[in-house]
């Protein structure tokens, strides 16, 4: 049993694996090393997140069984000197300039075959000479999505592998590794879910921390601006520092007493006495016939 | 033909079921198969329901020479043929020690028969050192040694190589050594480390194929015939056949086997005199201990 056999019985079903992997021209630890995960995936008919976790059982095996094979005489290239890397540098940027100076003498010795009067629009005509170009440093691009690049070690249990992991899938900086769904997440880059949630608890963690105060700095200004984030992204520690010492300068100012309230908009309802009943109103004698029927005086009973 | 002995200096190490459900899967495969039954206990005759009546001829009367091996042949469940055995085996032991070369009675006695199977699978009792395993391993081409995936199994295996290389010697016999390990729980952490125990132990001698711990091997000795039969797809019969699919491929390899490939296998890959210092880096924490 050679330690491909030994890997193949410790994380997957034996011979049968070992098959599969010979056939993806994979005999010793260090061929596994080099394929794909998805490559692997694939092989092994499983899912990506099996293959991630067999090729890093792979890996540890490999660190247990000590150095694999050693490499062969002919694949090893020694290091080039300093002299050597210089002498490469210059012999290059000599080609370079060779190249430009044959390009300027083709264009220099062409035929011109300019006309002999061009048509012009009077838009064209009247339109202002374009400035000329001088050597002003570009602006640089970056790629960089916005946010907190993921990289090793930024924060708890986001080491160099799983953080590989994480930019393969697509998860390249920390806002986007918290608002990420854990489940699939986890499946993917082959790791607990419990792992992952931990993962993501520090990850806001570290984006709290960051975030409470977020220093700007934008073109043209002479200090930093300093943004504060909303209360809802702050670290959620309850303070245990004490108040400072209130003095009479930081105290709050004494509440005026209360204003006697301007009735000359609503003015207040007249008072009744206290204890008198309420009066109802007096009854009205009835004027007419159907005034009497209304008041339930005449009608046909009456 | 191919002749193994399924030997081990410990006893419960999975001997008797691997001898049964490896003479099933070799005879699934097509292959002629004999399964011997040399442990007084009869395990494996009991194995495939073919305990001896009275009267009935047996491998106690083979070897004393009172009966042709092929009046006591049983065919049994699966497709392979038994020579069975009964508590009687047990006092061969001190009847044979007194005739002239006792250890090769089992060889003589299979000499007129042997050619007709492809595989003869000989199930020795729980001692290396005994007259009956010493029959077996001058009858024998490759000794397999089987071991579990426990604690002490380990170090009765490497005493069990000591004694086969003693033998070796003695009987001026040469044969193959293998191993298989049996009783394996990939879930437990300490499986593992024993399979890297072993594999650091034996290094190629080990076969790829490795019997999980099944139910199912349980349920087989209690319904009398090998887990090809009871239970074709489950998980201990694919052990099985994987486990013939390698034994095949020994056997082709080692068709005309010589003493200085012995030897060369016991130096070079055995890991029968390296049991001080493993033969690889890959030293597990068990080994550690």
């Amino acid at each position: 049993m050679d330690a491909m056999a030994l890997l193949c019985n410790l994380q997957a079903d034996g011979p049968a694996t070992l098959r599969k992997l010979h056939k993806l021209g994979c005999t010793t630890l260090d061929d596994l090393n080099r394929v794909p995960v998805f490559e692997l995936a694939e092989a092994l008919g499983s899912d990506a997140g099996f293959a991630q976790r067999f090729l890093r059982e792979a890996r540890l095996l490999r660190q247990r069984f000590g150095s694999a094979a050693p490499e062969p005489e002919e694949a090893r290239v020694p290091l080039p000197t300093p002299a050597e890397e210089h002498a490469v540098r210059i012999d290059s940027i000599r080609v370079e300039r060779t190249r430009i100076e044959s390009k300027r003498v083709e264009l220099t010795q062409a035929p011109a075959h300019e006309p002999d009067f061009v048509e012009l629009t009077v838009r064209e005509a009247t339109r202002p000479a374009a400035p000329p170009i001088v050597n002003r440093p570009l602006k640089a691009l970056s790629m960089q999505p916005p946010g907190t690049p993921l990289r090793a070690n930024l924060v708890e249990g986001l080491d160099s592998e799983r953080c590989k992991a994480l930019i393969g899938q697509g998860i390249l900086n920390v806002e986007t590794l918290v608002d990420a769904p854990g489940l699939a997440l986890a499946r993917a880059i082959g790791i607990s879910y419990t792992s992952l949630l931990d993962l993501q608890c520090m990850a806001k963690r570290f984006l709290a921390q960051q975030g409470a105060t977020i220093t700007i700095e934008r073109e043209g200004a002479s200090a930093p601006e300093v943004v504060r984030t909303p209360d809802r992204e702050r670290p959620r520690t309850p303070s245990v520092e004490r108040r400072p010492e209130s003095t009479p300068a930081t105290r709050a100012p004494a509440l005026r007493p209360m204003e006697e309230p301007d009735y000359t908009i609503f003015p207040p309802r007249p008072q009744q006495r206290t204890g008198a009943a309420p009066s109802r109103p007096a009854p009205t004698t009835p004027t007419s016939k159907r005034e009497e029927q209304d008041a339930g005086i005449g009608g046909p009973f009456a | 033909m191919q002749v193994l002995s399924l030997v081990n200096q410990k006893g419960g190490c999975g001997k008797t079921t691997t001898a049964v459900n490896l003479a099933g899967a070799l005879a699934e495969q097509g292959e002629r198969t004999l399964l011997v039954d040399l442990d007084p206990q009869a395990h494996a005759t009991m194995s495939v329901s073919c305990a001896i009546a009275d009267g009935e001829p047996g491998i106690t009367d083979v070897l004393l020479g009172k009966t042709p091996a092929a009046d006591a042949l049983r065919q049994v469940a699966g497709g392979f043929e038994i020579l069975p055995a009964d508590e009687s085996l047990a006092e061969v032991e001190e009847v044979v020690a007194r005739m002239v070369r006792p250890e090769h009675l089992l060889a003589q006695a299979l000499e007129p028969m042997i050619s007709e199977y492809d595989y003869v699978l000989l199930d020795c009792p729980p001692r290396a050192d005994g007259v009956l395993t010493a029959n077996a391993l001058v009858a024998s081409q490759t000794a397999l040694v089987v071991v579990e995936a426990g604690a002490f199994a380990l170090q009765g295996a490497i005493k069990a190589l000591r004694i086969f290389e003693r033998m070796s010697r003695e009987l001026d016999r040469d044969f193959y050594v293998r191993v298989v390990g049996t009783m394996f729980d990939r879930r437990t952490r300490l499986g593992r480390e024993l399979l890297i125990g072993m594999q650091s132990q034996f290094g190629d001698i080990l076969f790829d194929t490795v019997i999980h711990m099944s139910q199912r091997l349980r349920e087989t000795a209690a319904y009398g015939a090998p887990v090809q039969v009871l239970a074709p797809d489950s998980r201990a019969a694919a052990d099985f056949r994987e486990l013939a699919r390698e034994v095949a491929a020994h056997a082709r390899e080692t068709l005309v086997p010589s003493r200085a490939h012995h030897l060369t296998a016991l130096q070079a890959g055995s890991g029968v005199i390296r049991d001080a210092e493993p033969r690889t880096a890959a030293r597990s924490t068990l080994a550690r201990r």
